[in-house]
């Protein structure tokens, strides 16, 4: 699991490569954790190489959107696979995630409320 | 296909072997020419089910092992889970409330409910000293 970080202005772009799982989902949190720690509030996760997530990597992306609505910042995840974005439909976290069909589409979304 | 294929997979409880599973049974799904969507719903079921064994299932933290066996029949794919920690029936576990805002959505809580949608029937047996969950997967649903 490799976690890219990347900045396009205001905007933090995380971009996700491999399994998240109850042995890898920890590095993301980790990832996330610092950039909340450090006052970044608007963040976008692409998902593009995310292969695999399990309830522990839903888990991570729950408690980040958590910790940045309190911060007045956003998460906003884009490019998911079909096996991915069926993890999340599953759990109905589709509804509660803002969820872009491209990288560039995320990071605009939080232009538009800057 | 006539004898039924079968796989057996022994693990430590350690977090770490899920990723072995994981491609162990994706080599089992391709040699057997079945869709691949199938290995990725197998696994994150397995990938659930052992993570509870793991995290919760033992006291103390000395080395134990889990058996996984997997078979595949004319009607469809079993996989079932033997392990030998405190008995737990994950099939007891409540259903997450998937309306709630983010605000108030539980942390947790959602990994059971993910088996229960990707496999078509489950049970759980107690044995002497062991827990037994059996999942199974349809043919019809296989490409669902």
């Amino acid at each position: 699991m490799e976690c890219i970080e990347e900045r396009n202005e205001s905007v933090v772009i995380v971009g996700l490569q491999g399994r998240m799982d109850s042995s890898t989902a920890r590095i993301v949190e980790e990832k996330m954790l610092s950039l909340i720690d450090r006052g970044e509030s608007r963040l976008v996760v692409d998902c593009a190489h995310l292969d695999y997530i399990s309830s522990a990597g839903l888990r991570v992306f729950l408690m980040a959107a958590k910790r940045l609505t309190q911060a007045r910042g956003k998460l906003v995840l884009s490019t998911m696979s079909d096996d991915v974005k069926q993890v999340f439909d599953l759990t109905g976290f589709s509804s509660i995630f803002q969820i872009c069909p491209s990288r560039e589409e995320a990071i605009n979304s939080h232009r538009r409320e800057s | 296909m006539n004898e039924p294929e079968r796989l057996t997979i022994a693990i430590k409880n350690d977090l770490a072997e899920i990723g072995r599973v994981s491609r162990i049974v994706t080599d089992f799904v391709t040699r057997n020419r079945l869709p691949a969507k199938l290995a990725f719903d197998l696994n994150l079921s397995l990938d659930e089910i052992l993570t509870n064994i793991i995290s919760y299932g033992y006291e103390g933290d000395g080395e134990r092992q889990i058996d996984i066996r997997c078979t595949l029949a004319e009607d469809g794919v079993t996989v079932e889970v033997e392990d030998d920690g405190r008995p737990f029936n994950p099939i007891e576990t409540p259903e997450p409330d998937l309306s709630a805002l983010l605000e108030d959505r539980p942390i947790g809580g959602l990994g059971v409910h993910l088996v229960r949608q990707l496999m078509d029937q489950l049970e759980y047996r107690r044995l002497e000293r062991k827990n037994l969950l059996i999942m199974k997967r349809r043919i019809e649903s296989w490409n669902a």
